[in-house]
């Protein structure tokens, strides 16, 4: 987040140099110049707000009007449940089941869900958070299993992680919440680096860059958290914020002035409208699903 | 006898904080209370928030909207009933605008005189800066809408909003005993989401 910061204190250039005259008495009178120079006034991270973090839930609900293909190989196991031994994997992973979970019910497939389901459950009784996702959401759940229910099957998955991050909030237990989130989000990020390759400007290739927003509330949302290993790795996420960030080297219109403007829909429902949408480079697609992907897989090894 | 009077000031100092601590203890999950539109086809959101409020409190919270998503936000305290309909809030976005500053310097010129003498004056240097700043724009004020204690939108990008909760002065009154004798109100601010109508084609 610093960086981020430091980055935006820091980005001031000159424009140009323009000379108001270029009359041939230039020389002999005295001329006023014009100089622009342009500058970007710092930003200020102000503690008195609360810095909220979209679910994997959420960014699946968005997808699910791509035509993505399901695919099931960048599912983390769930063989590896079983070996997860300490606090920090196990929070982590459950993290990850649960972004697998939201990904899999978004796309209608009951087999995987099932199965993500125990792990989560056999992961929520480790981390003693089994009281949050009680029995009657895994019979809802069952239910809607056996009868191909995918609507309600994704709406439980969202209130399964929604009951676990409550009852941790509720706990007190901003540790284990920290690592659940980081191990979802990046998750989540990795599996919509997998969707599909690079195509400028598709509504995945958008997804993915909005997600430098999501890795800014992130930042701020952990920035208490104490936990060594957790410090770690999300000191590991600002090669992902690097990389964000270089639109901002690369954009050419990146000061432009944000018009904002506020528009009602055929339905009556107000809509927020001016700026421009994230963009990524194939560059940036690239550095990132290797990135994503290296603390994906240390994370899913248990490391 | 000084050192009791001490502890007497010392215990009612701590007592507000540990009063506000036990009320945030008891405020938790106060979004689980307030009413959801799941009929309409909402989901619970994660950025909801819940917590301990005095009467005047203000609080905000940063939010991330995606692209294509409709959101529902709306404010309930169940612990205080007396304070339904009475709650004020603002939807604001941080926007970078930008404004020209102007700054007249003087600079050395260098002239040649009738003579040819060269002179050295100083000369206006006009300085033009684009100064870019980010600035709140009110995107949303339930105050013009009747204080509705609902409100739903969309938005044309994925964006960051702060939703700005003001907790009423009840104009003397005491607030019903919502929490354990104490002056604070549990409030919950519950975000939902559903995605939103897709139109043009899908690739």
């Amino acid at each position: 987040m610093k960086s981020l910061f430091t980055n935006l204190f820091l980005m001031s250039f000159v424009l140009g140099v323009t000379s108001c005259s270029s009359s041939s008495d230039e020389n002999n009178s005295p001329e006023a110049v014009q100089e622009l120079t342009e500058e970007l006034v710092e930003e200020k991270l102000n503690d008195n707000i609360f810095y909220q973090v979209p679910t994997p839930n959420e960014l699946f609900a968005v997808l699910k009007n791509s035509n993505a293909d399901f695919n099931k190989e960048i599912l983390n196991d769930v063989s590896n449940s079983g070996k997860y031994l300490t606090k920090y994997s196990k929070a982590l992973n459950f993290g990850v089941y649960t972004a697998d979970l939201a990904y899999a019910t978004s796309q209608g497939s009951f087999e995987d869900a099932a199965s993500l389901f125990d792990a989560i459950k056999s992961l929520s009784k480790d981390l003693e958070i089994e009281n949050a996702i009680d029995q009657i959401i895994f019979e809802r759940l069952k239910f809607n299993l056996e009868n191909a229910n995918a609507d309600s099957l994704f709406y439980l998955s969202n209130e399964t992680y929604y009951n676990a991050f409550s009852y941790l909030e509720e706990n007190g237990r901003q540790d284990v919440l920290g690592m659940i989130v980081v191990g979802g989000w990046i998750e989540g990020l990795n599996i919509i680096l997998n969707l599909e390759p690079y195509i400028e400007d598709s509504e995945i290739c958008q997804r993915i860059a909005d997600q430098k927003l999501t890795l800014e509330n992130l930042l701020v949302f952990t920035s208490n958290v104490q936990n060594d290993k957790l410090v770690d790795l999300i000191s590991d996420l600002s090669k992902i914020e690097e990389v964000f960030n270089q639109e901002l080297e690369n954009s050419s219109d990146e000061l432009n002035d944000a018009e904002v403007s506020n528009l009602t829909n055929e339905d009556g429902v107000m809509v927020f409208g001016g700026g421009e949408s994230a963009s990524l480079s194939n560059s940036q697609f690239d550095q990132l699903k290797s990135i994503v992907m290296d603390l994906r897989t240390s994370i899913i090894e248990g490391n | 006898m000084n050192r009791i009077n001490f502890l007497t000031i010392i215990f009612l100092m701590v007592m507000p904080l540990i009063d506000f601590a036990q009320s945030q203890k008891e405020c938790y999950n106060t979004v689980s209370f307030c009413p959801t539109e799941r009929k309409e086809g909402f989901t619970k959101n994660m950025q909801s928030l819940s917590g301990a409020f005095e009467q005047g409190d203000t609080s905000i919270v940063q939010i991330i909207v995606y692209k294509n998503m409709e959101y529902r936000v709306s404010v309930c305290s169940p612990s205080n009933p007396e304070l339904e309909g009475k709650f004020q809030f603002k939807i604001a976005e941080d926007v970078k605008k930008g404004v020209w500053e102007e700054n007249t310097i003087y600079v050395d010129s260098t002239y040649e005189d009738e003579n040819f003498d060269e002179k050295t004056v100083k000369v206006p240097k006009l300085q033009r800066k684009r100064v870019y700043q980010t600035l709140e724009e009110i995107r949303y004020d339930n105050a013009d809408y009747e204080m509705s204690q609902e409100f739903v939108f969309t938005s044309n990008k994925t964006r960051k909003l702060k939703v700005k909760v003001y907790v009423p002065n009840s104009d003397g009154e005491e607030m019903s005993s919502g929490l354990s004798g104490s002056s604070y109100a549990c409030v919950g601010l519950l975000i939902e989401h559903q995605p939103g109508i897709v139109t043009g084609f899908n690739r």
